[in-house]
C-alpha cells in the first residue's frame, strides 16, 4: 500500500496585476490567436488565473494556466475532464484545453463576484440573516456534487475564496482538488486549506461527503465571525452556533450525514428567525420626493443597504439625472459589471441609463428605484408594488396633483422626515390620502450604515410590500403624524409665524 | 446629499474629440455615433456630435431614424444632439452650450474636414487591416507621420487580427482594436468600460 502524503495548500497571496516578471502574459496579450488577456484574477498553488475577452464571441473567459514542470498536469486533465460532466449556473462551464511547450491551458467561463473572503475583509462578517440564506445555497450547491452522479463527487476544498457571491448568488470555482469518492480516497496526495481542512485529510481517515459537510461548517463559521478559528466556533450562540458545531466534529460519524441535511436544519432556523422566502418575481419600491434634497435618495440607499445587510439582495436604481450614481462610482473607483452594476460599499448601484445601452437582465429579488423628484413618473410605475413618496419638512410641498392617476394595485406610503412634526406635535394627514401609510423617519447620518431606529422602520417598510411578513398594525406606524395637517391647515392664516 | 460630488470634468468646459479615417470605410462615422451613443447613455454626458465633413452621412440617417427635413440644423436620437454639416460656428456654439463632450466626423484624413482636428484635444485615427485594403499598408502611409507627430491614438475596426498584431509588430504607430459593434446605436456594459477607459487614458495624459 502506498504512502499517504499530505500536502498543504499555500495560502493565496496578491501580487501585483499585469507582473510582467518570467513572461507572464500582460495586458493586451493575446493567447491562441482568440483571447486577449486583461488581468489577473489570482493565484494558485502551481497556476495563475487570468481574465481574457474573446476577441471572436466577445465574452469573458477566465484562462486558467500550469506551468508543464510543476508536475500537476495530470490533476489539471482531471479538473477540466470532471467540469465537463457537470451542468450548474454556479459551477463554472469549462470550453477547451490549450497547450504551448510552456504551460497547460484551461479556458473556463467567467463567473463574476468578489470571493467571500475579500468580502468579510471589506466589510466584515455578515449577520445572521445573510450566513442564512449564502449557507443554504452552499449546501445545494454541494449537494448537487455529491449527486450529480452514482458515486458522489467529493469538492475538499471549501474555502471563502473558492466561493463567490455575485448579486446574491453563491458560485463555486476551483475544482482542483475535486474528485469522486473512489479517486479521492485512493489518491497518494492529500490536499487542504489550513483552518479548513478536515481531521481526517490531514490524516490517512477516509474521506467523504462528510468531510464537505466539515468544511460547509467551517465556512459558515468564517462568515458569521470573520474567522474560522476553534476559538470562534465556541462563541457563536444558539441554534446556528449549534449547527456549525456539529457540522466540525472531529469525528466523522458525528457530523451530519449530508449538506442536503445541512440546508434542511438551516432552514428549519431561517423559519424559527422569521426568515422570509422570496418569491420569483422582484419585489420593486419606487422612491420618490417633490422636491430635492428631501432624502429619497438618501432613504432609498437605506432601505437597499439594510436589506442587503440582512441578506437579501437588493438593487438600487437610478431612475433620475441626479447622476449621483456616477459620481459616487467614481469616488469609490467602483467599475459597472457586464449587467451593469456597481457595487458601492456593498450595496449593488445601477446608475442610470440611456436608451442606447442594451444590459443583461439581473435576478435580484428586491429593487429599489429612485426616481428623484420625478413623483409623477414614480406614481405611475406599474411594475413597483409599493410607492414611497418622501415628504420633507415644508407642508407646502405637499401636491396632490402630481399623483394622479396612480396604479390601484400599488401601495402609497409616505415617509415623513423627523423635521416635520418638530414644532407642531399632532399631525393629520391631508384629504384624500386616507388609503396611504404613514412613517415617521428617524434622521440617520450614514445611508449606507443606517442606525437601530432606522433598521426598525425599513424592516416595518419591508412588511408592507406583498408576500413578505404580516400587516403593520397602526399603532407601530407613527401615532401622531396622522394630525399633521389639520394642525397646519389651523395654523395656515399665520403660517408665517408658526413657521 | 452632501458628499456627492460631480466629477471635476463637468465643470472644466466640453472636451472636443476628433475621429478620422485613414480612408472610406474604416468607420470613422460609426465609431463617433457608436461612442456619443456610449457617453450618453452609458455615463451620463450631454454629448454633440457635429459632421465636420462633406459626406452628407448625417442628413441620410436623420432622415432614416427620425424622418429629419432636409437642411435641419439639428436633431436628437437617444439624446445625442447631432449637427449634420456643421462648422465654425456651431462648435462656438456648442462650446458655450450645455454639453460635456463634443464628437467631430472629420470624414477622411487629407480632406476638407481635417482641418477640424485642429481644435481638438483628442483624436482619434481609424484605419482597416480589411484585405482589400491592404495595399494601403504596403508603403509608407501619409497618415503613419503625422498620427506620431501629433500622438494620435490609432484604431482599427475591421480586418484580421493577424494583420494588426503584424503592424504592431514592425510599424509605428501603435494600432489598438475596437470592439466590433454593429448597430452603433446600441452600447453595452463592455462598450460603457472601453470608451470610459479610452477616453480616460488619453485625457490623462
Amino acid at each position: 500500500m502506498r504512502e499517504t502524503e499530505i500536502c498543504i495548500k499555500i495560502p493565496v497571496y496578491k501580487r501585483q496585476q499585469y507582473s510582467k516578471r518570467g513572461g507572464e502574459p500582460i495586458q493586451g496579450t493575446v493567447l491562441f490567436g482568440k483571447y486577449r488577456v486583461i488581468r489577473v484574477l489570482g493565484y494558485g498553488r502551481d497556476s495563475t488565473v487570468y481574465l481574457a475577452w474573446h476577441q471572436e464571441l466577445e465574452e469573458y473567459r477566465a484562462v486558467k494556466r500550469v506551468s508543464r514542470a510543476s508536475g500537476d498536469a495530470g490533476q489539471f486533465k482531471k479538473e477540466a475532464l470532471l467540469l465537463k460532466r457537470l451542468s450548474h449556473p454556479a459551477i463554472p462551464r469549462v470550453y477547451d484545453l490549450e497547450e504551448d511547450p510552456e504551460y497547460y491551458y484551461l479556458i473556463e467561463e467567467f463567473l463574476e463576484g468578489s470571493s467571500f473572503c475579500d468580502l468579510v475583509e471589506e466589510r466584515g462578517h455578515l449577520s445572521q440573516e445573510a450566513v442564512i440564506r449564502c449557507g443554504i445555497q452552499i449546501c445545494s450547491l454541494v449537494h448537487y456534487l455529491h449527486s450529480a452522479e452514482e458515486v458522489p463527487i467529493l469538492y475538499l476544498d471549501l474555502q471563502p475564496r473558492n466561493l463567490l457571491l455575485c448579486h446574491g448568488q453563491v458560485k463555486l470555482l476551483d475544482f482542483n482538488h475535486a474528485a469522486p469518492l473512489r479517486e479521492a480516497n485512493a489518491s497518494p496526495f492529500r490536499y487542504g486549506t489550513p483552518g479548513y481542512c478536515a481531521p481526517e485529510q490531514m490524516g490517512k481517515g477516509a474521506l467523504g461527503v462528510f468531510t464537505d459537510v466539515y468544511q460547509i461548517g467551517k465556512v459558515l463559521a468564517f462568515l458569521l465571525t470573520g474567522s474560522a478559528g476553534e476559538d470562534s466556533l465556541r462563541r457563536i450562540p444558539g441554534s446556528l452556533g449549534r449547527l456549525i458545531r456539529t457540522c466540525t466534529c472531529t469525528d466523522s460519524l458525528s457530523r451530519l450525514p449530508s449538506a442536503d441535511a445541512v440546508r434542511q436544519e438551516l432552514e428549519d432556523i431561517g423559519k424559527k428567525a422569521g426568515l422570509e422566502v422570496l418569491g420569483e418575481r422582484p419585489l420593486i419600491a419606487a422612491f420618490a420626493a417633490w422636491r430635492p434634497g428631501a432624502g429619497a435618495t438618501h432613504l432609498a440607499i437605506g432601505l437597499c443597504a439594510c436589506l442587503n445587510h440582512r441578506g437579501i439582495p437588493c438593487l438600487y436604481e437610478e431612475r433620475n439625472e441626479s447622476g449621483d450614481a456616477w459620481a459616487m462610482a467614481g469616488q469609490l473607483k467602483a467599475e459597472a459589471d457586464s449587467y451593469g452594476i456597481c457595487t458601492l460599499a456593498g450595496i449593488p448601484v445601477r446608475p442610470r441609463y440611456g436608451q442606447a445601452v442594451r444590459l443583461k437582465p439581473h435576478g435580484f429579488p428586491a429593487v429599489v428605484r429612485d426616481y428623484g423628484t420625478h413623483v409623477r413618473e414614480a406614481a405611475q410605475d406599474g411594475a413597483a408594488d409599493l410607492f414611497v413618496l418622501v415628504y420633507g419638512g415644508r407642508w407646502w410641498d405637499w401636491r396632490p396633483e402630481g399623483l394622479n392617476p396612480q396604479p390601484l394595485a400599488m401601495k402609497k406610503l409616505v415617509l415623513c422626515r423627523e423635521a416635520v412634526n418638530a414644532g407642531s406635535g399632532r399631525i393629520r394627514r391631508p384629504e384624500g390620502t386616507q388609503h396611504w401609510r404613514w412613517y415617521r423617519v428617524p434622521e440617520f447620518s450614514d445611508p449606507f450604515l443606517p442606525d437601530r431606529k432606522a433598521r426598525e422602520l425599513y424592516r416595518l417598510l419591508w412588511q408592507e410590500m406583498p408576500g413578505t411578513g404580516k400587516q403593520v398594525p397602526e399603532k407601530e406606524r407613527g401615532g401622531s403624524l396622522w394630525d399633521f395637517f389639520g394642525n397646519l391647515r389651523q395654523q395656515k392664516p399665520d403660517r408665517g409665524s408658526s413657521a | 446629499m452632501g458628499f456627492f460630488r460631480k466629477p471635476a470634468a463637468a465643470e472644466a468646459g466640453p472636451r472636443i474629440i476628433g475621429i478620422a479615417g485613414t480612408g472610406r470605410g474604416a468607420g470613422a462615422t460609426h465609431l463617433c455615433v457608436w461612442s456619443a451613443n456610449g457617453l450618453r447613455s452609458g455615463l451620463g454626458r450631454k454629448t454633440a456630435v457635429l459632421e465636420w465633413n462633406r459626406h452628407g452621412d448625417f442628413d441620410r440617417f436623420g432622415r432614416v431614424c427620425i424622418g429629419m427635413e432636409p437642411r435641419n440644423l439639428r436633431y436628437s436620437i437617444q439624446g445625442v444632439d447631432f449637427y449634420p454639416q456643421s462648422g465654425e460656428e456651431i462648435l462656438a456654439a456648442c462650446i458655450r452650450g450645455p454639453y460635456q463632450e463634443i464628437l467631430l466626423d472629420c470624414g477622411v484624413l487629407g480632406e476638407e474636414g481635417d482641418g477640424g482636428l485642429l481644435y481638438c484635444r483628442s483624436v482619434y485615427l481609424l484605419t482597416s487591416f480589411s484585405e482589400w485594403q491592404e495595399g494601403a499598408f504596403g508603403s509608407r502611409n501619409h497618415w503613419e507621420e503625422r498620427a506620431r507627430q501629433n500622438g494620435w491614438h490609432c484604431l482599427a475596426a475591421f480586418g484580421s487580427e493577424e494583420s494588426r498584431r503584424n503592424w504592431n509588430r514592425r510599424r509605428k504607430p501603435f494600432v489598438d482594436r475596437i470592439p466590433f459593434s454593429a448597430d452603433a446605436f446600441s452600447v453595452s456594459a463592455e462598450d460603457i468600460r472601453w470608451i470610459r477607459n479610452m477616453l480616460d487614458q488619453d485625457f490623462s495624459r
